[in-house]
């Protein structure tokens, strides 16, 4: 009668790695939650992860092999998609007379085997162990050119039409070239008849967006006390049937909230061995990678470097992110977020309870440091808004949803079957949210809220700002390049949502300054010279935009206080005139830059608020 | 569908989704257009729909039609647009006055009262001679019933059941009213208050005791309407210079002393013994704050808020607030907040009342002298002698040639009204009027003046003793003289109106 051969457990509690005790509690966890051993011992601290794969190369009989010292020959990798090897877990490192070396973080099997065989012949096989931390490393290391290529190139090569690679169609070019020269034209021409034709289009494109948005905000409002997924749905989970769970944490120059984001997710209320969080840092961002070594996360985390190359935005990093990824479903939070503890599992539910053709739910976003000053009031009474009332009523609706920056929870294969991000499109949550809808997919909203760093200062908002405005212009140049196309996709209902919405917006902060400059000028001067290019009906429509338009969005804004109770932030609901000129001067800033620098992504600097310890204001 | 299923808290709609019961408004309007017939056939003319109809004619026929907007209250003119003639201003009147009844209807139904029950107390309400005035001779007062019925539920809704959008609707409702009856800015206000100060019953109140709920709800309420009231001052004010002029020029006079009649109270309690006179006069009015006084002392506030408000508007000839519309706010108050599942004993009293209102109505007091002429004309079925005379004297001016009768439209709203056209008349909107009114030789060849002018009709100040150079007196009938030019014909029958 033979030995019988250990268990992981048994040898790691034999080599004096684990006591028996935290082996019974893992054990324990396991039957909670149903997931590997060496998995939930990393999760949980008990192990580093070079002990699991020590001792897992101990187990299996094959020598470990470090990859960080050794990178796989090229010869051995050429012909493989680098994607096999991230769902496999097994890199080849060399071949030699038809031997190859194998790294695998997977114990060796016929599947590899035969992956390999199909890409190199009737080879040999000798493995060695080595951790997926390993492999990933490699794999970046080794398909760097080709990772970069795909995380930028992807989708435009896939197709160049929803890419905002070229910001302008040579169709777009040549018609908004055209329709420039019959308005200078007729500028010239026929000055009034002209000036007062546009001046009656930027009047009905306002009142069209302020109706829309009043509409959909009612909407919104009506089905406030609704509840996508409820707290008993939540208890209600199993552990054990909880799906992987990727969080993408893009993080550029973070250096300073690092501890402060690995906190936040260490003590999300999801089991840490069914968690993989990425976080995605530019090769050349030293000072962030330094600080998280420094701060050395739980073996939960994993850095990822991404390859330098234009454009450096985070919608490339998180295409990387998204190649590795291996949860069932992913997220983005954004190195400064706060998120409430269930946001994933009130995911989870409402993946399950909606359709099959839901692509990705939307948590709330708001602010931890709203009452910080002037611009955090009036920044968090527009996020309340656009995002508890706003998003919902567009859901009630039915209409596309543009995503917001973080906290979007998606079905990782339907994110790849969707092309991944738009790293030329500075929105590119926005513009993923459109691009779901026009292939069929659904955007839904959860009522869970992740808090932000809400910004603080007037340039570093007008950064924001301005690449937001760039974001939503690119987008519409990108969905509209085929109008009729998009028609047929999501119909007239959405397609016309989805221009009041996205297009509405720029449009509506460019031609606000217009109106209000032109407003003051006849305030103060008191002439008669503007008022023939208001006859009777534009007048009408003017007034109305004047009048009723800032009073209504002064109201909807102040919705904005009542669910999350906000009361004190009531009265600067009033001062939004003054906000909205804001947003105008980020929107001229936002046109010179969609045609001098298109996909510069204007980086946001997070960790300058004072709150940043404080609570939520709600909680 | 919706990407995520999702689950009610608490029920959002009244009633269950029955495309059918949308054609109720114009089944409760049934008995209000037939009143609306009947006024019209026996020639009934109320003021505030004479004036509505002379100024929507003034600015149809005197090519001012774009101007329209900038008359207070905007939204009623451009109804009255729609057809400006006493019938159509009757219909659209009623209409309104089925759409309030409907939104009653379906609170009711929410109430799970039976159906006779329902029946009989929306029967009671169409009964009360006011308030059938109201929803067939004052457009803008069934308007101002109608949005009010609305904003009061949803008012109830915002700060009882937590539900913000009804909070919101009841401001906008309120606003927009506001553009029909200016008594909706000082609802708005009430409304506010009522909110501050009943917050404590709140549920989001109660629930997290937030400091600062109560005005937040009471902003919400009042925002939209004080919002509108500014933009309205705005407007005069770039319009005119004087952000208040909109009042004072208003189509439907709003301060009492614009009244030429003379029937508007002037101290704060000649107004609240008239208050609460409407508000005692009518049995189901009573039955039902007596059934809300049992069910809950939170409703005691209701009617002394409703009288306070009501008083306040009709004190110091500030502002307006017709019988109709008192009588149809106190009972409306009441029925919509009536308790769902009331106790059998209650629902019978409530039906005895009913009935009984509905037997008593046509004989009740009216304090209101034209809601009186009203009734007496409906119920003998034949018209007065005056109106038969205004509407004689009115089709003989429309015959005369475009812009050949001077006189001012607010003092001669009726006759205008009853032509159907305003182009035989040279008004104060006319660029001419001025010098009209000093030299009319050089511009008209009658002149129409009133003996009991309206305070700011200058021309019949002028011309109402003796007539204009050149002219001499071809008519005089009770409250009027029409002067002609001496080689003018005269337009009036002799046999009938009297001669110089």
């Amino acid at each position: 009668m033979g030995v019988k051969p250990l268990r992981l457990g048994e040898l790691l509690v034999a080599k004096g790695v684990i006591t028996e005790a935290d082996l019974q509690r893992t054990l324990k966890i396991q039957s909670h939650t149903g997931e590997r051993l060496g998995q939930i011992l990393i999760a949980r601290g008990f192990i580093t992860r070079q002990q699991l794969y020590w001792a897992l190369a101990e187990l299996w009989g094959f020598p470990y092999i470090d990859l960080t010292q050794r990178l796989p020959d090229p010869e051995a990798v050429r012909g493989f998609d680098p994607h096999i090897f991230v769902e496999s877990h097994f890199i080849p490192l060399s071949i030699s007379d038809g031997v190859v070396e194998v790294a695998v973080a997977e114990q060796p099997n016929e599947a590899i085997i035969r992956q390999i065989r199909s890409v190199l012949g009737d080879v040999k096989c000798q493995f060695f162990v080595t951790s997926d931390w390993d492999i990933n490393h490699a794999i970046l290391k080794t398909f760097r050119e080709t990772i970069l290529d795909l995380a930028t190139f992807g989708l435009y090569y896939r197709n160049p039409d929803e890419s905002a690679y070229s910001v302008f169609t040579r169709r777009q070019y040549l018609s908004s070239l055209a329709f420039l020269a019959i308005m200078l034209t007729a500028v010239f021409f026929w000055p009034t008849p002209t000036l007062i034709f546009m001046n009656l289009l930027v009047n009905f494109a306002f009142l069209a967006s302020i109706a829309f948005k009043f509409t959909v905000a009612m909407a919104g409002a009506k089905y406030e006390t609704m509840e996508p997924v409820t707290q008993e749905e939540v208890e209600a989970l199993e552990e054990e049937k909880l799906p992987t769970y990727t969080i993408l944490v893009p993080a550029y120059h973070e250096a300073n909230i690092i501890s402060k984001l690995m906190n936040n997710l260490m003590t999300l209320d999801y089991p840490p061995e069914k968690l993989e969080i990425l976080l995605l840092m530019e090769e050349n961002d030293e000072e962030t990678i330094n600080a998280v070594r420094v701060a050395k996360p739980p073996y939960t985390f994993t850095f990822v470097i991404i390859p330098d190359g234009p454009p450096k935005t985070k919608p490339k990093a998180c295409n990387v992110g998204l190649f590795l990824a291996e949860g069932e479903y992913l997220v983005i939070f954004d190195a400064e977020d706060r998120p409430e503890l269930d946001q994933l599992k009130k995911a989870v539910v409402a993946f399950r309870k909606g359709p099959e053709n839901l692509a990705c739910v939307q948590a709330a976003l708001n602010y931890f440091n709203a009452y910080e000053n002037f611009l955090t009031k009036m920044f968090t009474l527009e996020y309340s808004y656009w995002f508890d009332y706003m998003l919902p009523g567009l859901d009630r609706l039915h209409l596309p949803i543009p995503l917001g920056g973080t906290s979007n929870h998606f079905r990782t294969q339907t994110l790849r079957k969707l092309g991944g991000w738009d790293p030329f499109n500075v929105t590119e949550d926005a513009d993923l949210g459109i691009r779901a809808a026009a292939r069929g997919y659904t955007v839904g909203i959860v009522n869970a809220t992740t808090y932000e760093e809400a910004n603080s200062q007037l340039f570093n908002w007008i950064r924001q700002r301005s690449r937001w405005v760039k974001g939503y212009m690119q987008t519409v140049l990108v969905h509209f390049r085929h109008p009729l196309r998009l028609y047929k996709r999501i119909g007239l209902r959405s397609s016309l949502g989805f221009l009041f919405l996205v297009g509405g917006t720029p449009l509506t902060f460019l031609s606000s300054l217009l109106l209000w400059i032109m407003f003051t000028f006849w305030l103060i001067v008191r002439s008669k010279e503007l008022d023939v290019f208001f006859p009777p009906g534009i007048l009408y429509v003017s007034l109305i935009d004047f009048v009723i338009g800032n009073g209504v969005m002064i109201y909807l804004n102040m919705m904005g206080v009542v669910k999350r109770h906000y009361f004190r932030l009531l009265p600067y609901a009033l001062l939004n005139p003054v906000y909205w000129i804001l947003h105008s001067v980020a929107a001229y800033k936002a046109l010179w830059q969609l045609f001098v620098r298109p996909s510069y992504w204007e980086k946001t600097i997070h960790g300058i608020s004072r709150f940043t310890d404080e609570a939520p204001p709600s909680s | 569908m919706a990407s995520v299923d999702s689950q009610m808290r608490r029920p959002l709609r009244l009633e269950g989704d029955r495309n059918w019961s949308y054609l109720l408004p114009f089944l409760f309007a049934i008995p209000e257009v037939y009143l609306a017939w009947a006024s019209y056939h026996a020639l009934f003319l109320s003021d505030t729909n004479a004036r509505l109809i002379a100024k929507t004619l003034i600015l149809l026929d005197h090519g001012a039609l774009k101007s329209i907007g900038f008359f207070f209250p905007p939204l009623p003119l451009l109804l009255t647009a729609i057809s400006p003639t006493p019938l159509g201003v009757s219909l659209l009147s009623s209409l309104a006055g089925g759409v309030a009844l409907w939104i009653i209807w379906r609170y009711l139904v929410r109430t799970k009262t039976p159906v006779i029950f329902r029946i009989t107390l929306i029967f009671a309400f169409m009964t009360i001679i006011p308030i059938a005035f109201l929803f067939t001779q004052s457009l803008t007062d069934a308007i101002e019933l109608m949005f009010f019925t609305f904003a009061w539920r949803a008012f109830l809704q915002f700060f009882l059941k937590d539900i913000t959008w009804s909070g919101f609707v009841a401001g906008m409702l309120l606003a927009v009213a506001f553009s029909f009856n200016i008594t909706a800015l000082l609802w708005g206000i009430l409304f506010g208050v009522g909110a501050f100060g009943l917050a404590k019953f709140s549920r989001r109140v109660s629930r997290r005791k937030d400091p600062g709920s109560g005005y937040v709800m009471a902003m919400i309420i009042v925002f939209p309407v004080v919002y509108i009231f500014f933009s309205w001052c705005y407007i005069s004010w770039i319009n005119y210079g004087d952000p208040f002029r909109f009042l004072h020029n208003a189509v439907i006079p709003i301060f009492g002393y614009l009244y030429p009649s003379g029937q508007i109270v002037s101290t704060f309690k000649d107004a609240l013994y008239l208050t609460l006179e409407v508000f005692l006069r009518q049995p189901l009015n009573l039955a039902l704050y007596g059934i809300l006084l049992l069910t809950s002392t939170l409703w005691v506030a209701v009617p002394g808020v409703a009288i306070t408000g009501i008083a306040f508007l009709h004190s110091f000839n500030l502002v307006v607030y017709s019988e109709g519309l008192a009588t149809g706010t106190f009972l409306v108050m009441a029925l919509m907040a009536l308790a769902p599942r009331m106790p059998v004993q209650r629902e019978a009293f409530l039906l005895f009342a009913a009935l009984f209102q509905a037997l008593v109505s046509p004989f009740l007091p009216v304090h209101t002298p034209e809601i009186n002429q009203w009734r007496e004309v409906i119920f003998s079925g034949a018209p007065r002698n005056e109106d038969i005379l205004e509407q004689l004297t009115a089709d003989r001016l429309a015959q005369v040639s475009s812009g050949r009768i001077l006189t001012d439209n607010r003092s001669a709203f009726r006759l205008i009204a009853r032509a159907g056209s305003a182009k035989p008349f040279l008004l104060p909107t006319d660029a001419t009027y001025a010098e009209a009114v000093i030299y009319p030789k050089g511009f008209v060849d009658y002149v129409l003046v009133s003996e009991t002018p309206s305070p700011v009709d200058y021309l019949s100040r002028l011309y109402a003793r003796d007539p204009p150079k050149s002219f001499v007196m071809s008519s005089h009938w009770p409250g009027w003289i029409l002067y002609r030019r001496t080689n003018a014909p005269a337009i009036l029958p002799e046999d009938i109106f009297e001669k110089p």
